[in-house]
């Protein structure tokens, strides 16, 4: 066993934690002054390793460490007995019992009326305006006269309503309905506006004819009405 | 010491009897484990934060997370490898972001520029050494690491710390002799 073997094999067993080495590890120390001033450094080197690790790692536990603890499990432990089991069982059921009977409440609700008797849905004589042949060409769409019309999702209150209908597009009926309704109940508001209409100087001749796709749609003061 | 009792008389007024017995048989179980699993965390914590006030509160956290899990940790040997774990997940996690702050804020004094040490024998029994042997020990994996803390805290015997760490004894020692010799290494 040479020199350098010696000194690895010294590391390994101090490493290992060795009380004792093998025996002809021993006998090359003995003969070799090198390796045994070698062995002596390493020997005081993982000893004060050891030591070192000993005194950072076996530091005195501070006094307040279980207290702490303890302070810290009863408050968790009070806050969690803050509200009883009883309490929060009740409160469970109270939320239930409001949830429920807020259900029931919109469920039995009766349907609100239309606040104006504006339907926006599209009827078979509109359709039928829309598919009339212009100029010799043919007619683009074949209405069904049997068809079913349309029925918006408020179908069945426009199904009842029996008076006259304004065809408008959805967006606009909300508004529309609210205006009509506004003008029923104030009649003077009517009057004031249509006579401002009166009043006001606008040349409708002024404004050019309206052209949808190919149906021509007249002007308001031509004969054709 | 101070008695360990949670809330009484909020908690006994609505509880069975069989229950109360229970829950008295867990504190009590509980408080027997903290008396030795305190100290246990504690020592773990500091040997990775080196601070006294850190470690008190990772010690502190582990112990109460170790408490919500008391009824299904009864075994000591369980609840004590639990709770080591559990401290030395959260140590090394404060550790770790503690280390980045520090980089962030104090790079341009960072240990690589120190200068380099004379020999082991200069520097044995100084403070240098201490600072040096603690920044090597931060270096090793994790579980070199916890070996090499477990089987330096008085009073714990190989088999001990094999049994908190649930391995072999024989991989708690092939653990410590690559740890002592990287460290031997590091600091010749």
């Amino acid at each position: 066993m040479n020199c350098e073997q010696t000194r690895r094999r010294i590391i390994d067993a101090l490493a290992s934690g060795l009380v004792k080495f093998p025996p002809e590890l021993s006998e090359h120390v003995a003969l070799c002054s090198a390796c045994s001033r070698f062995q002596e450094r390493q020997t005081r080197l993982f000893a004060a390793i050891d030591s070192g690790l000993a005194l950072a790692i076996n530091h005195p536990v501070p006094a307040s460490l279980l207290p702490g603890v303890r302070a810290r499990l009863d408050a968790m432990s009070a806050h969690r007995s803050a509200v009883p089991l009883v309490g929060r069982q009740m409160v469970f059921a109270l939320i239930l019992v409001l949830v429920t009977g807020v259900g029931m409440f919109w469920r039995t609700q009766p349907q609100k009326e239309p606040i104006a008797k504006v339907i926006a849905r599209p009827t078979a004589s509109a359709i039928a305006v829309s598919a009339q042949p212009v100029k010799g060409g043919r007619a683009r769409k074949k209405v069904n006269p049997n068809r079913a019309p349309y029925r918006g999702t408020r179908g069945q209150a426009a199904s009842q309503f029996t008076g006259p209908e304004v065809l408008v597009r959805p967006e606009e009926a909300w508004a529309l309905a609210h205006l009509a309704n506004t003008v029923q109940r104030q009649p003077d508001w009517a009057k004031a506006m249509l006579r401002q209409a009166l009043l006001s100087s606008t040349d409708m001749s002024a404004i050019p004819a309206i052209q949808i796709k190919d149906v021509m749609v007249p002007r308001l003061d031509s004969e054709k009405w | 010491m101070q008695e360990f009792v949670l809330n009484p008389s909020a908690r006994l007024l609505r509880a069975d009897p069989a229950e109360e017995a229970d829950t008295a048989s867990a504190k009590l179980e509980f408080e027997q484990h903290l008396k030795e699993c305190g100290p246990l965390a504690f020592r773990v914590a500091r040997a990775i934060l080196r601070n006294d006030a850190d470690a008190e509160d990772v010690a502190q956290e582990a112990l109460l997370r170790a408490y919500r899990k008391v009824g299904s940790l009864r075994d000591l040997s369980r609840f004590r490898a639990w709770i080591v774990r559990v401290a030395f997940r959260l140590a090394i996690d404060g550790w770790r972001s503690a280390r980045r702050r520090e980089r962030r804020e104090t790079h341009w004094c960072s240990p690589e520029s120190l200068p380099s040490p004379r020999n082991a024998e200069d520097i044995v029994a100084s403070h240098e050494f201490q600072c040096r042997l603690e920044r090597e020990l931060d270096e090793l994996p994790d579980h070199s690491r916890l070996a090499m803390i477990l089987s330096a805290i008085h009073g714990y015997t190989l088999e001990e710390v094999a049994a908190i760490l649930e391995i072999p004894v024989g991989t708690v020692k092939s653990r410590l002799f690559f740890a002592r010799k990287r460290l031997a290494e590091k600091l010749r």
